[in-house]
C-alpha cells in the first residue's frame, strides 16, 4: 500500500511532521492500524536499524527516526489498544544502577517496539529491586539492561544474581548491552543474550524468546 | 573509554607539592639536562616525528590522563597513594564534575614517569545546593549530581532552549570573570623551573559541543542537527563566543609558558562515528577549526594542539589533521577501526598519538604480567619513528588495581627505550581480546 511505504520512508528520513500527518491520512483512509504499525513504522525502523548496523546511518538519524515513529505512534496507539493488537512479548528495560547514560538504551527500546514488543522503560540508575518489581508487575518475558561505564557494567552481575534468587528465577530472560559490554562478559555473568548494537539487539531478543 | 559521553576532569588546580618534593630526586631542569634529554625535549621530539631517547609518558599531563577519586567507595587515588607509600599527601581534592583529582601529589606524577604536566585555570567553583546536587553558573548553569561513583551532568537545564529568543534570554556566564588567580605564576614556574612539557587545559574547551550535550542532553545535541539546524548553529555560535573569550583570558595569560593546549569533544562511540562525516563537516569541524586558530594566536609556534575525543574517530582524523590538531587522545584502542597498528599505518607521521592503554578491560582486569605485555605491544605498534606518547585512555577509574597502574607505567618506561623492536605475534587489540577478560571479576567488586 502506497501510503504505508511513504510512512516507512518518512520514518527512515526522520521526518516527524510528515509521519504524523501521513499516519492521520492513513487512518482516514481506513487503513488497518496494525498494518500502519507493522508496514509503516516497524518496516521503517527495520531499515533504519539495518543501515545503522551497516554504518550508513548514525545516531542523529536513528534518534530522529525514533522521534518520527513516536509521533506516528501517538496517533495510532489508541486504535491499537481498541483493536487489541497482540504484541510479541513484554520487555522491561533500563540502564543499571549507578549509570545515567541512556541514548543506547533508548534506541534499543525503540527497536524493540519496532520489532513488536511491549516495552516498559524504567529509565536510568535502576536498581535490582526495580527491575524485579517491574518484571513481576508486567509479567515480562525479558529484562534488558544497559551500562555505559566499565565500572557500572560490573553491577550487571549483581542484578542478574538478584533476579535469579527472586521468585522470577529463570522464567525471565536477561539481555545485556552497552559500550564496554562484550559477549564473553555477558556469558560469564549468566546473561541469556548480548548484542553489540540496537539493531542486533532487537533480533537477539526475538531469538532468545523463540520468536522469528 | 566511551561511549556515548566522556567522563573527564574539569576545573583543576595547580598540583600540590610541586615545590615541596621530599623524595630526594633531582628534578630541576639543570639536573635533567645532565642526565640527557629533558622531559620537554623528549615530548617535542616524539611530537615532531622523531625518536627521542625513550617513548614519552603522560600521567596527569592533561585533564583526561589523570586519575579519579570517587568517595566513599571508589577512592582509587587514595589507594594508589597508599600502595606507593605516600602517606603525607594533601587531602585529595576533586573537580566539580567527573571526579578528576586536581591536586595530585607530585611524587606520584614523578614516580609514574610523566613527562607532561597540566595547568588549569581557577574559575568560580560549582555551588553545592541544599539537596547535595551542584550548580555551576560559570559552566553555563551546569547541573551536577552524584550517580554511582561519579558526579555527573543531569537535569539538562538548556533542554527547553529551542529558539534564538531562548538563547538570548538564557542566563549566560560572564566570560571576563577572573579565572587566572595564581595561574600565571604557576605556569611560569612550570616553564622556567621544571622541565615538564606544560599543557594548558580549560573546561571551557568543551564549548560548544560537550557543553551543548551536558546542558541539553546528548540526544538533543544530536537531533538538533537534524530537526533545527539553524538553531543548532545559533546555539553553537553562542558557546563558541564564550570559548574564545575565556580562551583569550587563559591562553592569553600563559601562552608563552605552554608547550601544549588541549581541546576536547567526542566524535565517536565504541561502535563508530557519532554522526555522519557530512554532518561532522557541517556542524562540528568549523567550530573546532576556529577554536584552534584562536588558541594558536597565544602559543609559541612550536607548541602543540592536543584534541581529546573518545571513541571511533578514524573517519575524522584527516579533517583533524587539516584543521591543525597535532596530537590525538585517547586513540581508544577497542573502539571500531582504532587499533594502534591501523592508525600508525594510515596516519603515522601526520598526527601524534597520545594514549592507547586500554582502561576498559586491560587495566582493571588484566594480571600485572598481562598489563606489562599489553604496554609492550602498544609501544611496539605505535612508537617506531616517534609520533607516540604513552598514556591511559582516560582518567583512571576505581576499578583499576593500584599494582596494575604502576605496572603499566613502569612497563612503558622499561620497554620504551629506543630503538623499539617491531611487534611480533598478536596485535595489541587481539592480545586484549584473547585474554577473555570479560570472564574475570572486576577489582572494584572487592572494595575496601
Amino acid at each position: 500500500m502506497e501510503i504505508l511505504k511513504l510512512i516507512a520512508d518518512r520514518v527512515i528520513e526522520g521526518d516527524i511532521a510528515e509521519v504524523e500527518s501521513l499516519t492521520r491520512e492513513a487512518i482516514e483512509q481506513k487503513v488497518n492500524p496494525e498494518k500502519i504499525l507493522n508496514e509503516g513504522f516497524m518496516r521503517g525502523l527495520e531499515v533504519v536499524g539495518e543501515k545503522f548496523e551497516a554504518g550508513e546511518l548514525f545516531l542523529p538519524e536513528m534518534l530522529t527516526a525514533g522521534m518520527a515513529m513516536k509521533a506516528g505512534m501517538e496517533v495510532v496507539e489508541p486504535l491499537l489498544v481498541k483493536s487489541n493488537v497482540r504484541l510479541k512479548g513484554t520487555i522491561v528495560a533500563g540502564t543499571v544502577v549507578g549509570d545515567i547514560h541512556d541514548i543506547g538504551k533508548n534506541l534499543v527500546c525503540m527497536l524493540f517496539e519496532g520489532a513488536g514488543f511491549k516495552v516498559i522503560d524504567l529509565g536510568v540508575d535502576v536498581p535490582v529491586e526495580k527491575f524485579i518489581h517491574a518484571a513481576k508487575e508486567n509479567r515480562a518475558d525479558m529484562i534488558a539492561m544497559s551500562a555505559l561505564l566499565s565500572t557500572t557494567m560490573a553491577n550487571m552481575e549483581d542484578i542478574i544474581q538478584g533476579i535469579r534468587h527472586s521468585e522470577l528465577k529463570h522464567r525471565v530472560k536477561v539481555m545485556v548491552g552497552g559500550a564496554p559490554v562484550t559477549q564473553d562478559f555477558a556469558d560469564s555473568i549468566g546473561a541469556d543474550g548480548y548484542a553489540p548494537d540496537a539493531a542486533l539487539a532487537a533480533r537477539k531478543a526475538r531469538e532468545i524468546l523463540g520468536l522469528f | 573509554m566511551t561511549d556515548i559521553g566522556c567522563p573527564g576532569q574539569f576545573c583543576g588546580h595547580f598540583p600540590q607539592g610541586l615545590a615541596k618534593l621530599k623524595l630526594g630526586h633531582a628534578v630541576g631542569w639543570g639536573d635533567r639536562k645532565l642526565k640527557g634529554m629533558t622531559r620537554r625535549e623528549r615530548v617535542y621530539t616524539a611530537a615532531n616525528f622523531q625518536e627521542p631517547d625513550r617513548v614519552p609518558i603522560c600521567f596527569n599531563g592533561t585533564i583526561f590522563t589523570g586519575i579519579t577519586e570517587c568517595p566513599p567507595d571508589g577512592r582509587i587515588c587514595s589507594r594508589l597513594y597508599e600502595y606507593l607509600g605516600v602517606r603525607d599527601a594533601q587531602p585529595v581534592e576533586i573537580s566539580d564534575v567527573f571526579n578528576g583529582v586536581v591536586n595530585l601529589d607530585e611524587r606520584v606524577v614523578e614516580r609514574l614517569h610523566s613527562d607532561m604536566q597540566v595547568i588549569t585555570p581557577n574559575p568560580p567553583r560549582a555551588i553545592v545546593e541544599p539537596d547535595g546536587t551542584k550548580t555551576w553558573p560559570w559552566f553555563c548553569g551546569l547541573r551536577i549530581k552524584k550517580v554511582g561513583y561519579h558526579d555527573e551532568p543531569f537535569e539538562w537545564p538548556m533542554r527547553y532552549v529551542t529558539t534564538k529568543k531562548d538563547i538570548d534570554e538564557y542566563p549566560w556566564p560572564d566570560p571576563t570573570v577572573n579565572i587566572m588567580e595564581g595561574v600565571v605564576e604557576k605556569a611560569r614556574y612550570l616553564h622556567e623551573e621544571t622541565d615538564y612539557f606544560v599543557v594548558g587545559s580549560t573546561p571551557s574547551a568543551g564549548f560548544p559541543f560537550a557543553a551543548y550535550a551536558f546542558l541539553s542532553g546528548m540526544d538533543k545535541w544530536l537531533t538538533d542537527m537534524k530537526i533545527r539546524p539553524k538553531f543548532y548553529h545559533q546555539l553553537a555560535e553562542k558557546f563558541l563566543e564564550l570559548n574564545l573569550a575565556i580562551g583569550d583570558q587563559f591562553f592569553g595569560g600563559i601562552g608563552p609558558y605552554l608547550d601544549g593546549a588541549t581541546i576536547f569533544d567526542d566524535l565517536g562511540s565504541q561502535q563508530g562515528p557519532l554522526m555522519s562525516h557530512d554532518d561532522y563537516v557541517e556542524f562540528y569541524k568549523p567550530y573546532t577549526g576556529e577554536i584552534i586558530r584562536n588558541i594558536r594566536r597565544h602559543l609559541r609556534p612550536e607548541a602543540k594542539i592536543i584534541l581529546h575525543s573518545c571513541g571511533s574517530v578514524y573517519y575524522a582524523i584527516p579533517d583533524l589533521i587539516e584543521i591543525g590538531v597535532d596530537m590525538l587522545h585517547p586513540v581508544q584502542p577497542l573502539a571500531r577501526s582504532m587499533e594502534p597498528w591501523r592508525l600508525k599505518k594510515d596516519f603515522g607521521g601526520k598526527i601524534t598519538f597520545l594514549g592507547g592503554f586500554d582502561i576498559q578491560w586491560l587495566l582493571p582486569r588484566g594480571t600485572v604480567e598481562e598489563v606489562r605485555e599489553g604496554a609492550r605491544k602498544l609501544i611496539q605498534e605505535y612508537a617506531p619513528g616517534g609520533g607516540y606518547i604513552f598514556a591511559m585512555t582516560h582518567n583512571i577509574e576505581p576499578d583499576a588495581p593500584p599494582e596494575n597502574i604502576v605496572a603499566a607505567f613502569d612497563a612503558a618506561y622499561e620497554y620504551g627505550k629506543y630503538p623499539i623492536a617491531e611487534r611480533t605475534g598478536q596485535s595489541y587489540v587481539d592480545f586484549i581480546g584473547g585474554l577473555k577478560l570479560g570472564e574475570r571479576q572486576a577489582s572494584n567488586r572487592f572494595r575496601t
